[in-house]
């Protein structure tokens, strides 16, 4: 059990995102103000680390066979609780983000951790495994959001730093471009770049070594 | 024999499991209704309030009317209508407060699911203020009307304006302007 | 002629100006994985319009006769799932028997159909824009048709992609997205298109 490796590989190197490309509907779609952005990051930490004990407490009960159904019951349950929670507690929230909250349910990241992780490790480390990769996922949410954000609307913060956020860029320079789905692309494309290149720069820093 | 046991094991499973989580799903369900609904109510009442200030808010008879989703009289000021028209991503749920000699006394927009940034700017109150004092039929600057579409989503404003036109046209309807 | 028309104009959407990948960002996994060659993007696309319309139709169906009439609005996600899951297991079995060679060719994929937002997607659409049966199952045939062209049109892309020189950084994937985003871009030319309304 080694938590700085596990913390590591689920920030960087294996990120849930930029490192194993899953995920990538919601990292696109909502992240357009770091309100959301943070929103949609806390709620799938959550439902990754609640789906993750309960598969692991049921690994041993859940025959083969049936597992990912099994799983996609049990991972639906929690993404409908949160959802619930949401519209009764935060409203804002669950309005900004719509029908991407049910949508957490077909989010490979959640399933891809109960099949390659929770079923074969133990309760403990699968909620460990469930909080790095959680925190992965939402590292990559709020750098995209605060990029788009930025270049696409030229504020900061909004929805958390009040309503409209702080103005960074006047309101003639921002490209709208960022904001459209074109700008997900980019800018998803150039943060898996930049993890590439870190990774590979890595490699071959312990290779020379 | 041994087979037909293997699937009724895996049938036990998959249907404890759902019968489990749909138990706690009611659960939840029955902590959060009352919370959602009342804000759901709340919401509404509140944007009664926004576009047409009044102590009393009588509701109307709609009939057929497929586009108005309620409407109340409010005192003697004049009317409030609730509209859904189409937006980009579906209903925009919308109040409309229109005073009785027909002019719009405000637009509100009780949710939405509208692009962030674009079609979610209608929500901005400066925005929707030039519908105020308007009256007989609205339209977009692009429709050659006086409403300043937002940039970026037409397809929203026209959504919007639609849904006030519907409002104006019940109200009309109801023959009892000044 | 007004259902006609109705119709029309959800397909219409469904296909060019609300495209599923582009415009509405569901499916990107099996669009980003699947798409390195047009056969097999092809063979993708007819699995996905074949799932989407029937979950379509059953979803509905499930909605309307089961959820709403015993006020258990709140298992939605739960039961859509499990059909979709349901039927996308029967559509396997299908083609393990019956088409073998498009079997092959889908292999592993076919198991991300469940997993895929467009079908969960389109299903939870349909009831939040209120449809009708005959309004749910050409959203979702024609959602899928759109997955499809979106597919088709970016593995062909791809496909030459694979010679060309760029920074090694964004060599495979991140170049792939960037050229995604440019097909987003030049979708976004349907935005604000419309006819009879």
């Amino acid at each position: 059990m080694n938590f700085k490796k596990q913390l590591r590989n689920g920030i960087l190197t294996n990120n849930p995102v930029s490192g194993q490309l899953l995920g990538l509907c919601s990292t696109m779609a909502i992240t357009t103000t770091l309100f959301n952005g943070i929103g949609m990051g806390l709620s799938v930490t959550i439902i990754l680390i609640c789906s993750n004990v309960v598969i692991s407490m049921l690994r041993k009960v859940i025959p083969d066979k049936i597992r990912i159904a099994a799983y996609i019951v049990v991972i639906a349950g929690f993404v409908t609780m949160v959802d619930l929670l949401l519209q009764a507690y935060l409203p804002a929230l669950s309005e900004n983000l719509g029908v991407f909250i049910p949508l957490i349910v077909v989010n490979c990241i959640i399933l891809g951790r109960a099949e390659s992780y929770a079923s074969k490790n133990g309760v403990f480390a699968s909620a460990v495994d469930g909080l790095m990769q959680g925190v992965g996922y939402t590292v990559v949410l709020v750098i995209m959001c605060i990029v788009r954000e930025l270049l696409g609307s030229g504020t900061f913060g909004a929805g958390v730093l009040g309503a409209d956020g702080v103005r960074i860029l006047s309101e003639q320079y921002p490209a709208m471009l960022m904001i459209l789905p074109f700008g997900g692309f980019l800018t998803l494309g150039c943060l898996i770049a930049f993890t590439q290149w870190f990774n590979q720069r890595l490699a071959d820093k312990e290779a020379s070594a | 024999m041994k087979n037909a046991l293997y699937i009724a094991r895996l049938t036990g499973v998959l249907l404890l499991l759902t019968a489990v989580v749909a138990g706690m799903l009611a659960f939840v369900n029955s902590i959060t209704k009352d919370s959602i609904a009342a804000q759901t109510a709340e919401k509404a009442d509140a944007a009664k309030r926004q576009v047409l200030e009044a102590e009393t808010y009588t509701a109307l008879d709609t009939g057929d009317n497929a586009a108005i989703k309620e409407a109340y009289v409010a005192d003697e000021l004049g009317f409030v209508v609730r509209v859904a028209p189409n937006g980009y991503g579906g209903e925009i749920d919308m109040m409309v407060g229109i005073s009785a000699d027909g002019k719009i006394t405000g637009v509100a927009i009780i949710s939405h699911a509208e692009t962030a940034s674009l079609g979610a700017e209608a929500t901005r109150e400066d925005w929707r203020a030039q519908f105020e004092g308007l009256g007989g039929s609205v339209a977009v600057d692009k429709d050659g009307g006086a409403i300043e579409a937002l940039t970026g989503a037409t397809v929203t404003s026209r959504a919007v304006v639609k849904g006030v036109n519907d409002a104006l046209a019940f109200v009309e309807s109801l023959g009892v302007l000044e | 002629m007004s259902l006609f028309i109705s119709l029309f104009t959800i397909s219409l959407n469904a296909i060019l100006v609300e495209n599923f990948i582009l415009v509405k960002f569901y499916g990107i996994c099996p669009f980003m994985g699947v798409s390195k060659k047009a056969d097999t993007a092809l063979g993708m696309g007819g699995a996905v319009i074949f799932v989407m319309a029937i979950a379509s139709a059953a979803t509905w169906a499930v909605n309307t006769y089961l959820l709403l009439p015993f006020d258990l609005v709140y298992m939605q996600t739960v039961v859509f799932i499990l059909v979709i899951a349901a039927l996308v297991q029967l559509v396997e079995m299908f083609l393990q028997k019956v088409v073998p060679a498009l079997y092959q060719a889908l292999g592993v994929y076919l198991p991300l159909i469940t997993t895929n937002c467009a079908v969960l997607g389109v299903a939870l659409l349909n009831i939040q824009n209120g449809y009708s049966f005959i309004e749910s199952l050409v959203f979702g045939a024609t959602g899928g048709i759109g997955f499809t062209l979106a597919i088709v049109l970016f593995s062909s892309v791809r496909e030459r992609m694979e010679d060309c020189d760029c920074p090694k950084a964004f060599k495979g994937f991140p170049i792939a997205l960037i050229a995604a985003g440019l097909l987003a871009l030049a979708f976004m030319g349907f935005s604000g298109f419309k006819v009879f309304t």
